[in-house]
C-alpha cells in the first residue's frame, strides 16, 4: 500500500551535469551522425533518459558521467541500425581526449578571447553582410542558395560576403598593428 | 589586388570558402591569413551553433524535468492521501463488517433500527471530531508567519515552508534553507474546497523567476487534501515563493538562501 518517494535528480544537479558533459556528447554525436536534428534528438534523449532513470541520481559523478556517454554510444548505434549503416571505428566515442582537451583552462580562455574578439569584430559589419555571413559559415549555404533564400542576386551575395571578408580582414590587421579606428565606410 | 591575387574578390569568394572548408591546397603563402581568417568564422559559427543547440536541447530537458517534478509532487500528494485512507481503514471496514453481519432489513424490529441508527451516528460523530482533532493539530504546528487564516474565503488551512516533507507528521515551518537544500512548500487544503483548482507556486532567486510548479487539485469535502511542491535554491541571497490559487496570488512567503 505504501508508495516510496523516487529518487529525483536535483535541478542544479542536472544543470552542472549539462554544463559539463552536453558540449562533449554533442560534439561527438555530431561527429558520427549526418544530421545535426539527430545530433540535438540524441542530446535531449540523453539527458531525458538520465530523468527518468530510477537509479541515475544515487550513482556517484563518475558513474553518471559514464552512464550518459553510453546511453549517448547507444543511441548513435540506434540511429545507424535504423539507417541499416554502422558507425566507423574512428567515429567511435573518445570521451577521454576530448576530456583533455577541454578541461584545459588555458586553451579555453584562449578560445573563448578569439570567440569574443571574432564576434565584437562581425558586430561592427552592416545587418545584411552579418545576415549573409551567418547563412554562409553557419548553415553552410553556397551563395546561390542564399540568393535564392534572401531573394537577391547571385552576384550581389557574392559582393556581400566579398565586402564582409574583406573588411573582417582589415578588421583585424588594425587591431594587429595596435590602430583602433574601425571606420565603416563603404 | 586583381582577380587572382585576392581570393575575397566576388567571383571567387564562394569557391574559396568552399576550398578552405573540404581542405583543398590554395595557392600562395601570403594567403595564409586570409585562410586562417575563414577558419576562425568556420569555428566562430560553428561554436555559436552549438551554443543554440544546446540551449534549445536545454530548455526540452527542463520541460521535461519540471514534468517530472511535478509527478514526483503528485506521488508526495498521494502519500498523505494514502496514509489518511489509511488511517480511516479500519473503521470502515468495521461499518462493512456490521453490514455484512447484519439481517436484511425487512426482517429489522423497530428496536434493532433504532439501534441501527444510533450505532452510525455514532460513527459518524466519531469520524467528524476525529477530523476536527487532526485539522486543530495541524493548525498548532504552524508558525505563526506562515499560517493562513481559516477564513472562508481562503482555500488553505495552512501554507508552510520545509526542508523535508513527512507523511505523518506536519512539515515544520523553516524560514532560511541553504544553497543545494531543497525547499518544500507544503500546504493544506481547506475542507470546503470542492471541484477542480489549480494551485501555481512561483519561486523567486534574489527577485527572479526561476521555476513555476502547478498542480491541479480536486478538492476533496471531507479530508484536508495536502499539496508538496520541491525547488532547490542554486545561489544564496533571499528567495521568494507567490502562491497562487485558480491564477489569483493569493500568498507570498520570503525566506533567506544561505551558502
Amino acid at each position: 500500500m505504501k508508495q516510496s518517494c523516487p529518487a529525483t535528480l536535483d535541478r542544479s544537479q542536472l544543470a552542472q551535469l549539462y554544463h559539463k558533459l552536453a558540449p562533449k556528447i554533442l560534439r561527438s554525436v555530431q561527429r558520427q551522425v549526418s544530421s545535426a536534428q539527430d545530433a540535438e534528438d540524441i542530446l535531449i534523449e540523453v539527458f531525458v533518459a538520465a530523468l527518468e532513470s530510477a537509479s541515475f541520481a544515487s550513482l556517484s559523478e563518475h558513474d553518471q558521467q559514464a552512464w550518459l556517454w553510453r546511453v549517448a554510444q547507444n543511441k548513435v548505434i540506434d540511429i545507424y541500425r535504423r539507417g541499416h549503416k554502422r558507425p566507423s571505428l574512428t567515429d567511435q566515442f573518445d570521451d577521454s581526449s576530448l576530456e583533455e582537451i577541454s578541461s584545459d583552462p588555458e586553451w579555453i580562455s584562449i578560445q573563448h578571447e578569439e570567440v569574443d574578439h571574432l564576434a565584437q569584430l562581425i558586430g561592427r559589419l552592416p545587418p545584411l553582410q552579418q545576415q549573409v555571413l551567418h547563412l554562409r559559415f553557419s548553415e553552410n549555404l553556397r551563395c546561390a542558395q542564399i540568393a535564392a533564400k534572401v531573394g537577391k542576386q547571385e552576384s550581389s551575395i557574392r559582393a556581400l560576403i566579398s565586402r564582409a571578408l574583406k573588411r573582417l580582414r582589415q578588421y583585424h590587421q588594425e587591431q594587429e598593428k595596435g590602430g583602433h579606428d574601425y571606420g565603416l565606410t563603404e | 589586388m586583381g582577380l587572382q591575387s585576392d581570393p575575397f574578390h566576388p567571383e571567387q569568394v564562394d569557391e574559396y570558402i568552399e576550398n578552405v572548408t573540404q581542405n583543398v591546397q590554395t595557392r600562395a603563402p601570403k594567403q595564409e591569413q586570409d585562410i586562417q581568417l575563414v577558419q576562425r568564422l568556420q569555428v566562430y559559427y560553428a561554436k555559436r551553433k552549438e551554443e543554440d543547440i544546446l540551449e534549445r536541447a536545454w530548455k526540452q530537458i527542463v520541460q521535461r524535468y519540471e514534468k517530472a517534478t511535478f509527478i514526483s509532487s503528485e506521488n508526495a500528494q498521494k502519500f498523505v492521501e494514502c496514509s489518511q485512507q489509511e488511517r480511516l481503514l479500519p473503521m470502515k471496514q468495521a461499518i462493512e463488517a456490521d453490514t455484512l453481519s447484519m439481517p436484511s432489513q425487512g426482517k429489522l424490529s423497530l428496536t434493532q433500527r433504532i439501534g441501527l441508527f444510533a450505532a452510525l451516528l455514532l460513527i459518524v460523530l466519531l469520524v467528524g471530531s476525529l477530523a476536527v482533532m487532526l485539522t486543530m493539530s495541524h493548525t498548532n504546528h504552524l508558525a505563526p508567519s506562515v499560517a493562513v487564516s481559516h477564513s472562508s474565503a481562503s482555500p488553505f488551512q495552512s501554507i508552510t515552508l520545509s526542508d523535508s516533507i513527512n507523511q505523518t507528521n506536519p512539515a515544520s515551518s523553516m524560514s532560511s534553507f541553504t544553497v543545494g537544500q531543497p525547499v518544500w512548500f507544503v500546504c493544506t487544503l481547506n475542507v470546503q474546497v470542492t471541484g477542480f483548482n489549480t494551485l501555481t507556486v512561483k519561486w523567486y532567486e534574489n527577485g527572479s523567476l526561476v521555476a513555476t510548479n502547478t498542480s491541479g487539485q480536486r478538492g476533496t469535502p471531507h479530508l484536508a487534501a495536502n499539496v508538496a511542491l520541491s525547488h532547490t535554491f542554486t545561489v544564496p541571497g533571499n528567495g521568494e515563493v507567490e502562491v497562487l490559487w485558480n491564477g489569483q496570488l493569493v500568498k507570498t512567503l520570503t525566506f533567506s538562501v544561505k551558502a
